[in-house]
């Protein structure tokens, strides 16, 4: 099976995967880098301050292949003085 | 008679209080034969009903539960010591499946067997049900952990439940202690992705709390681990005293 690699980060807490894992295919390791982007941003809202979570997958030769951005946005609407 | 391959449950139970000889004897003439399972294999299944509970004498195991994505939830994990379905004495049908995470070894105990030692020895009866009461201390524990602690916290909360518990049964060497788990399986366990576990674990080792090299984690900052995973040791009822 092919090698993918996730490095992701944080606001500013970057980590490198130097391990990386084994996945069937390029689609495979998109959702388990969705899943992960998901529990991150929950993880980070619940218990610090919602930031930006961000993961690069790359292939066992370095490339590439996909970034992934997660990010909790909170529009407050206008509010009119009665 | 003492029989060697109850020596961990005997720690486990003597730990808590004191078992006598005659109580020992009882459990040593209940057990019946050793039995071997490879890693990745099934020891019980869900809709079991079987007619004899499995002391874990080496390796580790899972509980675990399936989902109909054919998602895995491991609810517990077992080590030397533990009895992995003592609830299926009792429990008409399992409700959950039982896997070898490495090789394993179990001792089988009839229940036949175990309903004779019940009739007979009512304060080793108090102890066996002790054993199933901290299985379901340890399952609110997970589940608290899993509900409202960060990934980093439930890690090292679980990584500080696994640390006594070894150390209870004399499976832990210093501050080290046998993990010989995948991340997949970890993963399972936590309710996360592989992904964020590996970058969970390699977050506590950069906080220089533990290193892991996949059978082996070794705690280098117990004080900090604890106050990392909110890590409070009641639940495993380490207190002697009678029961």
């Amino acid at each position: 099976m092919p090698h993918f690699y996730f490095d992701s980060m944080v606001g500013d807490e970057a980590f490198t995967d130097d391990v990386g894992s084994e996945m069937a295919d390029e689609a495979t390791a998109q959702r388990e880098a969705e899943k992960a982007l998901g529990e991150m941003t929950a993880d980070d809202f619940a218990h610090g301050q919602p930031r930006i979570a961000q993961i690069w997958i790359r292939d066992d030769r370095g490339r590439l292949l996909l970034h992934l951005v997660s990010s909790l946005v909170v529009y407050r609407a206008p509010r009119t003085n009665d | 008679m003492d029989d060697h391959r109850l020596f961990h449950l005997f720690r486990r139970l003597d730990i808590r209080d004191t078992l006598s000889a005659d109580e020992k004897q009882a459990l040593a003439e209940a057990a019946g034969n050793t039995v071997q399972y490879s890693a990745g294999s099934d020891m019980s299944s869900e809709g079991d009903s079987p007619d004899r509970s499995q002391l874990l004498i080496g390796g580790m195991a899972a509980r675990y539960n399936r989902v109909e994505s054919g998602d895995r939830q491991i609810t517990a994990f077992h080590i030397a010591g533990d009895f992995v379905d003592l609830h299926g004495f009792l429990l008409a049908r399992l409700d959950h499946g039982v896997s070898a995470v490495t090789d394993v070894t179990v001792v089988e105990f009839p229940h036949v067997n175990l309903t004779a030692v019940t009739e007979r020895f009512p304060h080793l009866t108090r102890l066996l049900w002790l054993s199933t009461l901290l299985d379901g201390a340890i399952h609110r524990q997970w589940l608290v952990a899993m509900g409202r602690l960060s990934a980093l916290s439930h890690m090292a909360h679980l990584f500080c439940e696994h640390y006594l518990r070894a150390d209870t049964v004399a499976l832990a060497a210093g501050m080290s202690f046998p993990f010989n788990i995948t991340q997949e399986q970890l993963a399972d366990a936590l309710g996360l992705s592989t992904v964020h576990v590996n970058r969970t674990i390699q977050e506590l080792r950069r906080l220089g709390l533990i290193s892991w090299d996949g059978r082996t984690v070794t705690i280098h900052d117990w004080e900090r681990l604890q106050q990392v995973g909110q890590f409070d040791p009641t639940f495993l009822d380490l207190t002697r005293s009678p029961r």
